[in-house]
């Protein structure tokens, strides 16, 4: 009888937690439903975060040269970061700077297949996709202006508020 | 009452009215009309304290025959090998004569910064230096560009130092800030050394292929709405015509200022030639930058710094020659501005120390070459020297050959400034603490 009844509890707990878990899993899935589809890298929105000047000089260093900026060189960029008072001209100054030494794809690749290198550019500065409007603004822009560089390209963008923000 | 004694009050009570927003908290009028006695303003300040014994005082001689009437000093005669190079006078004439001399004048603080404060703002101010924020009250800069619409580039802080007198060019006041504040140029932006020197960066950079103006204007929009947020940093900002100012205005720096240069105003600048950047004479290259800045910009305010008097708490003999360059400066500045059309007649020039220094040498052996010790700023009693100072004006509404003998105050530069151009100002956001120095001329 004990045995029976020990056998009946058994099942009864077996029954209750596949109901549990059944149930559980189905919420997992609804919850999932709503945030998987969501892309951080698409959204501008997402970034709030103002970058400091250590952090913009660092990462436009990272970006256009392609390696960390050594310590000395960022003080001496900070250093010099204080001596105009407009630190917006300043700023465009240090990414002029910085893009003497560019090692990201050039003149060439942007005449050549300008859609391409927009989404590079894209992908490799503001860390997200362009959109359908970005990319066909821009080619326009470029296939209306020969004398525009890839440099005065990459400025322009690296100028703009996204650029200043995570 | 009667009706006589009535109409007599209310006329009273109306006067009284529609004067008190022009009477300052010390109870002085100055602006009451707005009249402008100048449309520019150009204060030297000397930010490293200059004491009355080597200025005005011209004891052992004069060091500074531009400013001041005297023959210049042959004291360093004595080890003509070691002779520092000292300019003689420029012109026929001397600011002395020019304009009004105030010898009697005081400093509160005896410390570099605060007393910079004291000058800029027309507070004397309590607290220590913050490293990390702008200063209190209101400087004049704000005070110009706030009543007067002015843009940031009619408004102009040329440095010598680094920070934190660099933030001096806008306070935390809610009623100012860095909209009104003014731009800053530190000299060492131009040194070799400095890896955004903008004259290098235009080499590269500006001469090559441009697209026309319009585009770059169309193409930065394009960005700045693309995202919809401001970059909001602590700092002034030019607007896009300034902006596209300032890039001629680096690029013509280039053939002026390269760091290889030595050679200005057709002077060698530098107090040891094969050394680069050492012993540079500072307060002449900082002026030669303010002269750049006034032959671009036509500012309308412009503060100069000029500190390297300050080496006299190591070197006398320097701290006399710095103080004979400095009037060398002066002097050149003040022709470059009468050479240029729009300032020439229309522009009042000041000259101020920050405070002195101390009454007795510091003797601690550390003698120069002509056995003279240096000289420090840390005497602290009220009557010391060290608070001693001086300041001239010269220029359009300054009466000439005057010396007043009233006892006035490095707090009451900023509102002489307010005065000279006509700057009203709602008593609730005026903080300064001095008298216009117009009441006493």
């Amino acid at each position: 009888m004990n045995f029976y009844l020990n056998k009946f509890f058994i099942l009864l707990l077996c029954i209750v937690f596949s109901i549990g878990s059944f149930s559980c899993k189905k919420n997992k899935k609804s919850y999932l439903y709503e945030v998987v589809p969501v892309s951080v890298k698409k959204e501008r929105g997402n970034k709030s975060v103002l970058k400091t000047p250590s952090e913009f000089i660092s990462l436009a260093h990272n970006d256009i040269v392609g390696k960390a900026i050594s310590s000395t060189e960022l003080a001496n960029y900070l250093e010099s970061y204080n001596y105009f008072g407009d630190k917006h001209y300043t700023e465009k100054l240090i990414l002029k700077k910085l893009l003497q030494n560019k090692n990201i794809p050039g003149e060439i690749y942007m005449r050549t297949d300008a859609k391409r290198f927009i989404i590079a550019a894209f992908k490799n500065f503001y860390y997200r996709e362009p959109t359908e409007y970005e990319v066909e603004y821009l080619s326009g822009f470029i296939k209306k202006y020969p004398s525009f560089t890839s440099n005065d390209f990459y400025f322009y963008m690296l100028s703009g508020a996204e650029y200043r923000y995570f | 009452m009667n009706r006589r004694s009535f109409i007599h009050k209310t006329a009273l009570a109306t006067t009284g009215v529609f004067a008190a927003p022009y009477i300052l908290p010390s109870g002085r009028l100055f602006a009451r009309t707005g009249t402008q006695i100048a449309e520019h303003v150009v204060f030297c300040l000397f930010s490293g304290g200059v004491r009355r014994l080597e200025s005005i005082d011209m004891e052992g001689g004069n060091l500074m025959p531009n400013m001041l009437n005297g023959a210049l000093t042959t004291k360093f005669d004595s080890i003509l090998s070691k002779k520092p190079e000292l300019y003689q006078k420029q012109t026929a004439t001397c600011m002395e004569n020019e304009g009004t001399l105030f010898k009697n004048f005081k400093s509160a603080h005896i410390s570099h910064f605060n007393a910079d404060v004291a000058a800029l703002t027309g507070v004397n101010p309590t607290s220590s230096i913050d490293y990390q924020k702008h200063i209190r009250y209101p400087t004049i800069f704000e005070y110009f560009r706030k009543h007067s619409g002015a843009s940031a580039d009619e408004a102009w802080w040329v440095s010598t130092q680094a920070d934190p007198y660099l933030t001096l060019n806008y306070s935390e006041d809610t009623n100012y800030g860095k909209q009104y504040g003014a731009n800053v140029l530190q000299r060492s932006l131009f040194d070799n050394q400095t890896l955004i020197n903008p004259c290098e960066i235009n080499k590269a950079i500006y001469d090559s292929n441009k697209i026309p103006k319009n585009a770059e204007a169309e193409l930065a929009t394009f960005f700045a709405k693309n995202f919809d947020k401001k970059i909001l940093l602590d700092s002034i900002e030019n607007n896009e015509i300034d902006s596209t100012k300032f890039d001629l205005f680096f690029k013509s720096m280039y053939s002026k200022f390269d760091a290889p240069q030595t050679q200005l105003w057709g002077l060698e600048m530098y107090d040891n030639a094969s050394g680069k950047n050492k012993d540079r004479r500072l307060d002449m290259f900082n002026v030669a930058l303010a002269e750049e800045v006034i032959k671009t910009f036509k500012p309308k305010l412009l503060v100069v710094d000029m500190n390297r008097v300050d080496v006299g708490h190591t070197n006398y003999t320097k701290y006399c020659a710095n103080l004979n360059y400095a009037d060398y400066a002066l002097n050149h500045l003040w022709q470059t501005i009468q050479a240029d059309p729009t300032m020439k007649n229309n522009t009042v020039l000041i000259v101020a120390p920050e405070h002195g220094r101390d009454e007795n040498k510091y003797n601690d052996g550390l003698l120069d070459d002509f056995g003279y010790a240096p000289l420090q700023h840390e005497d602290k009693s009220p009557s010391s020297m060290t608070r001693d100072v001086f300041c001239m004006m010269v220029g359009k509404g300054i009466k000439m050959n005057n010396k007043p003998t009233a006892q006035r105050y490095t707090i009451d530069i900023a509102p002489t400034i307010a005065e000279i151009l006509g700057l009203i100002i709602p008593p609730e956001e005026n903080h300064m603490q001095g008298e216009s120095l117009f009441n006493y001329m």
